[in-house]
């Protein structure tokens, strides 16, 4: 019997393959035990995943009120108090010209180009790795502004490092 | 793409999880951002069990796993006004519980020192060496891969996010992204073998800790 490779069974599992394919496979899994058995294994392991203990603070509703409490503890009114771009609409009026999202972080990155040109120079060398941490913490600090409207993805680091690499990649 | 778990024989919770809809969630988000700050439980209520357990799978450290779930909470609530709807509400807490989890793996690389927390207490009504069984087996799976295939394959398996969305949100090709699941599985595969050839939770030779099946 010919079986399908791991990647066929694979590609089958997660839908990526034509009809036509997909029916051939299930066929094929009808007859065959060993393949059956690997996608049940798959199978298995997925529903294993499910079962993973949420650890040992508690339960649901203590977790949840730790967090609002948490929540409650910290201000972080000001934050939400940014305008939200959740179903903008589009802009009107003498700025309409300006797309935002583009200028924002453009003018990020010019601002961090023209810190890093400046601030290097204005502080003696003797300050050495002081110096050096002081960059990156002012590089952060304005590229926050800059990009964490950008894309749901960019809110990851908090860390220079982290915007360092989204400045390359864009 | 659409989640067609169902025909082979994958009923599975998260079906109906992602059969919820996202305008609820949206209408919940515009809440807490214009002000009402206790909305925020309902995401939290929502989504706590898919956190936490995505970072229990991930981190092998039941309380840091938790704290972990707590900061990936406040960190999308703080960010919560750069939140932009393009993609759904589950899909970017997602995207913020991985990055999370991965730079916890970065900076205090736990991957040298990481152990098996087997002090969780289960529920009574549990059979406590089968349940202990067969999680230990998937953490010992887990644990043999590395931080960017575990990550891969919990976005795939545990959040069913599609390979375009995993692609997006790790920035590499889909075509890198299904060849590493085809990969992962194999792994999965051999995993199966020995641990059946082993009929025991032993796996790779190494021995669970003493205790771990009481």
């Amino acid at each position: 019997m010919n079986h399908p490779d791991t990647e066929k069974l694979s590609d089958y599992l997660d839908s990526q393959l034509s009809s036509q394919e997909s029916d051939s496979i299930r066929v094929h899994l009808d007859q065959c035990a060993i393949c059956k058995n690997k996608v049940a294994n798959w199978t298995a392991f997925r529903e294993g995943l499910e079962s993973a203990n949420p650890g040992v603070s508690g339960g649901e509703d203590s977790f949840v009120n730790e967090v609002m409490s948490r929540i409650e503890a910290a201000d972080y009114t000001p934050l939400l108090a940014r305008p939200k771009l959740v179903r903008k609409e589009p802009s009107a009026g003498i700025l309409a010209w300006i797309d935002r999202s583009a200028v924002v972080p453009s003018l990020g990155i010019a601002l961090a180009v023209a810190l890093l040109s400046i601030v290097p120079n204005s502080i003696p060398e003797t300050s050495g790795g002081q110096q050096d941490s002081y960059v990156a913490f002012s590089l952060e600090s304005m590229l926050l502004e800059g990009f964490e409207e950008e894309s749901p993805f960019m809110v990851e680091g908090t860390d220079a490092f982290s915007f360092v690499e989204v400045i390359e990649e864009s | 793409m659409s989640h067609s778990w169902d025909d082979r024989g994958y009923a599975s919770e998260y079906d109906c999880f992602v059969s919820i809809s996202n305008e609820e969630d949206l209408a919940v988000v515009d809440k807490v951002l214009s002000g009402d700050r206790e909305a925020f439980a309902i995401l939290l209520e929502k989504y706590q069990g898919k956190v936490r357990g995505y970072c229990a799978n991930m981190i092998f450290n039941s309380v840091e796993s938790d704290d972990l779930a707590q900061e990936i909470f406040l960190k999308a609530y703080k960010s919560l006004a750069s939140f932009d709807g393009s993609a759904k509400f589950s899909t970017w807490l997602f995207s913020i519980s991985s990055n999370h989890c991965k730079d916890h793996l970065r900076k205090a690389k736990v991957r040298k020192f990481m152990r098996f927390d087997s002090s969780q207490e289960l529920s009574a009504d549990e059979d406590p060496l089968a349940d202990l069984e067969s999680r230990e087996s998937i953490r010992r799976i887990l644990s043999s891969f590395s931080e960017q295939n575990r990550q891969i394959l919990l976005l795939r398996e545990y959040y069913g996010f599609t390979y375009e969305e995993i692609a997006s949100h790790l920035k590499i090709s889909i075509e890198s992204v299904r060849a590493r699941l085809k990969r992962i599985r194999g792994k999965i595969d051999k995993s199966f073998a020995e641990l059946a050839r082993e009929s025991g939770i032993k796996l790779r030779g190494i021995e669970l800790k003493p205790g771990a099946k009481q």
